[in-house]
């Protein structure tokens, strides 16, 4: 700052700016152009949009694979989501009126975030809903008869969905810090006028807290869109590729088994279209309910 | 009359609030009873078929065998040791390169002056929403291309993953940098001022004044990347190399019940697969959950 030497923050920065090169702005745009291409009888030629047209057409190789991916995706994500939100939400502000433990409960309710989305508790979330697996044995004790949880296109999607809602950890971290900063103020005013706590929830937690629910929801919904570890791992897109969501598809047609990087491509760019419109979307939205104190 | 209407309000506060504590409890209890489950489940011999986490016929059998690694690439020998030190090899550069990258870059953005600041600033928060598949392709062409292959395809210390740490040294991880910048504004700049005044170099500053006060920020930080980059799965699946290179996301996997592995077995190699996660998060903890340094996580 003082006698800062000019060109400074320029070679300090020069190793961000050669990972924004390298491994955002140069792929970015490759993968545009990688998915105008397709290799056809081991040459790989120039055909315009042509893999795009393909993805949305059900005759072709991918097409059937790719838009039931699209629908799946949008499933998982449209419940997933708000799910998370709410629940999130609850707990944080709970949690933020003035109770004893709350470190406990906050490490406490923490600690799935940590371990659910490894590869090692994954696996055994299939043995928890397996047909005598410990969901199962839990509603018996409520006379419930047992559920095919992971045969059935519902419950399949439940097991996934449930998977990532366990892990409402750092959304409601984020939410327990945005409540905190409601000013007290605020809720002695509305109590001296007698207003209840339900409707101090909805008329000052709420519109107080609109930028974080904005921003919870886009950085959750960019995640879920890309969601693979479930349905790759619990679900292996069945039955009857019921989970078989967008990521899988793209593994599948890019790494695994179609080593097709072109058509990969046009996909990725399809989900990530379908993204940017959703986030701008919410973002457009956010004048009509988002409350910004100035 | 006033007295009785206190005493009802009174009641009425610590329904409300054993209420409160009961519900907690519950949620709590609901939501880790299945990792209890899981170690109850590593003890019990066969399929386990009761709610209760106490095993219905205890053995020993899971975790004696719980290290072997059985049907890992058809070699003897190969143990869940070599699988977590294969893990650690792309953790701890990651981990460690981009905490200190990423804190650079924020420091340079909250703390410097120069020209194209804002335009950076775009830059970071616009990658931030960028859903990494739109990467991923083209990554793996370039780091399969003649150039790089020969560069980490093979059994050396650490190389065979550098795809998945190479970007730390790049800083781009676009939360961490967003998550520092944060930070750094929510620390007073009058204590740079007084060190420069003090005649501090600009890294002076940064080492000896920010770094101390951001440690809890930077311990944050630093557990978050090691948390999702030792629970990578889509990486390593597809930046395999040799079998003796497989970490513990590829190796568990294969490791299902069969002739050979007993439940037991899954569920004990699946807790040490966690364990290492579990000590560690619980050893950076206090850092974390128990105090406020999340108050920078702002939209």
């Amino acid at each position: 700052m003082v006698g800062q030497k000019k060109w400074l923050p320029y070679v300090l920065l020069i190793p961000w700016f050669i990972g924004f090169l390298v491994f955002k702005l140069y792929p970015f745009f490759n993968s545009l152009y990688m998915s105008l291409f397709k290799r056809i009888q081991g040459q790989v030629k120039y055909v315009g949009l042509q893999n795009y047209v393909d993805l949305f057409d059900k005759n072709s190789t991918w097409g059937g694979l790719f838009m039931n991916g699209l629908k799946v995706t949008a499933t998982y994500v449209l419940v997933t989501v708000p799910l998370i939100l709410i629940v999130s939400l609850l707990v944080a502000y709970v949690l933020s009126r003035k109770i004893k433990g709350v470190g406990f409960f906050r490490t406490a309710y923490y600690i799935p975030t940590v371990l659910g989305a490894n590869v090692a508790v994954v696996i055994l979330w299939r043995y928890i809903f397996e047909y005598e697996g410990l969901i199962n044995q839990g509603l018996s004790l409520f006379g419930i008869s047992p559920v095919s949880w992971l045969g059935t296109a519902f419950g399949a999607m439940i097991s996934i969905v449930l998977l990532r809602v366990w892990q409402f950890g750092s959304t409601m971290l984020i939410f327990l810090n945005a409540l905190k900063n409601v000013p007290e103020t605020l809720y002695e005013a509305a109590t001296i006028d007698g207003a209840s706590k339900t409707s101090q929830f909805f008329r000052i937690t709420l519109p107080m807290i609109t930028p974080i629910i904005l921003f919870n929801g886009v950085m959750r919904l960019v995640e879920t869109f890309q969601v693979f570890n479930g349905p790759q791992l619990i679900t292996q897109g069945g039955p009857l590729d019921s989970t078989r969501v967008l990521n899988m598809v793209i593994y599948q047609v890019a790494f695994s088994g179609g080593q097709d990087l072109y058509t990969g491509s046009a996909m990725s760019w399809v989900l990530f279209i379908i993204i940017m419109v959703f986030t701008i979307g919410i973002f457009k939205s956010s004048k009509y309910w988002v409350y910004y104190q100035d | 009359m006033k007295t009785k209407k206190n005493l009802i309000n009174r009641h009425k506060k610590n329904v409300n609030k054993t209420f409160k504590y009961t519900l907690l409890i519950i949620a709590a209890f609901v939501m880790l009873y299945p990792l209890l489950w899981i170690i109850g489940a590593s003890f019990n011999d066969g399929p386990k078929s009761s709610f209760w986490i106490f095993p219905d016929q205890f053995t020993l059998e899971g975790w004696k065998g719980a290290l072997k690694a059985p049907g890992w690439g058809s070699v003897e020998g190969y143990s869940l040791l070599r699988a977590l030190w294969n893990t650690l090899q792309y953790v701890i550069p990651q981990t460690l390169f981009m905490t200190f990258s990423t804190l650079l870059t924020a420091f340079v953005m909250t703390r410097m002056h120069f020209k194209g600041k804002k335009l950076v600033f775009t830059i970071i928060i616009t990658t931030l929403l960028m859903p990494n598949t739109i990467f991923r392709i083209p990554m793996f062409a370039f780091w399969t291309s003649d150039l790089m292959i020969n560069v980490w395809d093979n059994e050396l210390p650490f190389l065979p993953f550098l795809p998945l740490w190479a970007g730390g040294l790049f800083a781009v991880n676009s939360f961490s940098v967003f998550m520092f910048i944060q930070f750094f504004r929510s620390i007073p700049i009058d204590l740079d001022e007084a060190a420069y005044i003090d005649g501090a170099s600009t890294f002076q500053v940064l080492w000896h004044v920010l770094i101390p006060v951001l440690k809890p920020i930077i311990m944050t930080v630093a557990l978050l990347l090691f948390i999702s980059s030792f629970n990578d799965y889509q990486g390593p699946l597809i930046y395999r190399g040799a079998t003796s290179t497989y970490p513990l996301s590829l190796v568990l996997p294969t490791l299902g019940v069969d002739s050979i592995n007993t439940y037991a077995h899954v569920y004990a190699r699946s807790i040490f697969g966690v364990l290492l996660l579990i000590i560690v998060f619980f050893s950076a903890q206090k850092y974390f959950v128990g105090n406020d340094s999340d108050s920078a996580i702002k939209g």
